[in-house]
């Protein structure tokens, strides 16, 4: 009796398994295959025509990773995206948003068409994963040893950047959370808001983590579930006198935490 | 401007520009006040505004991310007037 009431049980676990194993390769095949076989000949175009190939590598990794977001839920039918529709209109900005998983900076990159963020400096010794972010403007987290050129060349033209328009994502934390809650925060963001006298985005991610667990290499596509990009206010690190490091900390944690900042 | 004035100059940037608790000539400044990458290129520019009063070229800005101490900044400012004054 005991064999019998347990295998719908079995055969629902084996149907996720099955799920989740046909959306990672799925989404793994278009990593791989999307990029070598499509879109590497219009990052060759943009390369070889492109006045302006770093908007170009760009754009091109923003359509990248939104067919890789349509085929994810395209295919993991349970899991939702909510995106705060104020989100399209955040221009010239340093943009901040917590971190749960390593979908997050692709979520982003999906999300803004002209976008620059900081990477682990190790990323850019990676061959071909590490000449593409550093032809896309990306910037790596250190500005010391043999990657201190593309570091200063990046933060020389960051405030032209965002003048123009350009965003600039940070994931403050520096590491995915492992709990949901917010880790300590590193400076870096705030200090360039502060010195390129840009606005600040608070931005509020969940629900990454529920279809990409840290630790796992399957994404639950079984899973019902929501991810959700929340608009959760502004900083102004803009004026003629900007607040401190340490003041822009505290209102940064306030917004994070719900409160509006007082300035 | 002497090395002395060079040395104030630098203080009086670290505690009122980055808001650095009494910053003394030998501090490890990553260590002791969070001194980062982003600090030295911000640092960068007011040192070239406010005591060169000429631009630093990308090589010699590089060699600047390795400073550890208000010592090494004033000894990397010397270095660099030396440069552009020597024929």
């Amino acid at each position: 009796m005991a064999e019998h009431a347990a295998a719908p049980e079995v055969r629902r676990r084996v149907g996720d398994t099955l799920l989740d194993l046909g959306v990672t390769l799925l989404c793994w095949a278009w990593f791989v295959g999307g990029f070598l076989l499509i879109f590497s000949w219009a990052y060759l175009l943009v390369w070889l025509l492109a006045r302006d190939r770093q908007g170009g590598f760009q754009r091109l990794n923003h359509h990248f990773f939104r067919v890789f977001f349509l085929l994810l839920t395209a295919s993991a039918r349970r899991h939702k995206l909510s995106i705060d529709p104020r989100l399209a209109t955040i221009r010239g900005a340093v943009v901040v948003c917590n971190h749960l998983s390593y979908l997050d900076p692709l979520f982003l990159v999906a999300l803004f068409p002209r976008h620059r963020t900081i990477v682990k400096t190790r990323f850019f010794s990676t061959p071909i994963f590490g000449a593409m972010i550093a032809r896309s403007g990306y910037l790596p987290a250190t500005g010391e040893g043999r990657h201190a050129s593309l570091f200063l060349q990046g933060m020389e033209s960051m405030s032209a950047y965002l003048a123009s328009g350009g965003n600039l994502f940070i994931f403050p934390e520096g590491t995915r959370s492992r709990d949901g809650r917010l880790g300590p925060f590193h400076p870096g963001a705030l200090k360039i808001a502060r010195m390129c006298r840009a606005p600040i985005y608070v931005l509020r991610l969940s629900g990454s983590d529920r279809l990409f667990t840290p630790g796992r290499f399957l994404f639950n596509a079984h899973l019902a579930n929501t991810i959700a990009v929340d608009l959760l206010g502004r900083l102004e690190a803009d004026g003629d006198k900007p607040a401190g490091v340490a003041e822009l900390d505290r209102r940064l944690r306030q917004v994070f935490s719900g409160q509006s900042p007082r300035e | 401007m002497t090395r002395e004035e060079t040395t104030a100059k630098i203080i009086a940037i670290l505690s009122e520009d980055f808001e650095f608790e009494n910053p003394g000539p030998t501090d490890n400044l990553r260590d002791d006040h969070g001194f980062d990458s982003i600090d030295a290129i911000e640092l960068l520019g007011k040192i070239e505004q406010t005591i060169l009063g000429f631009s630093l070229t990308r090589e010699e800005k590089e060699r600047a991310m390795t400073i550890r101490t208000i010592d090494d900044i004033v000894n990397y400012i010397e270095a660099i007037r030396l440069a552009h004054h020597t024929p």
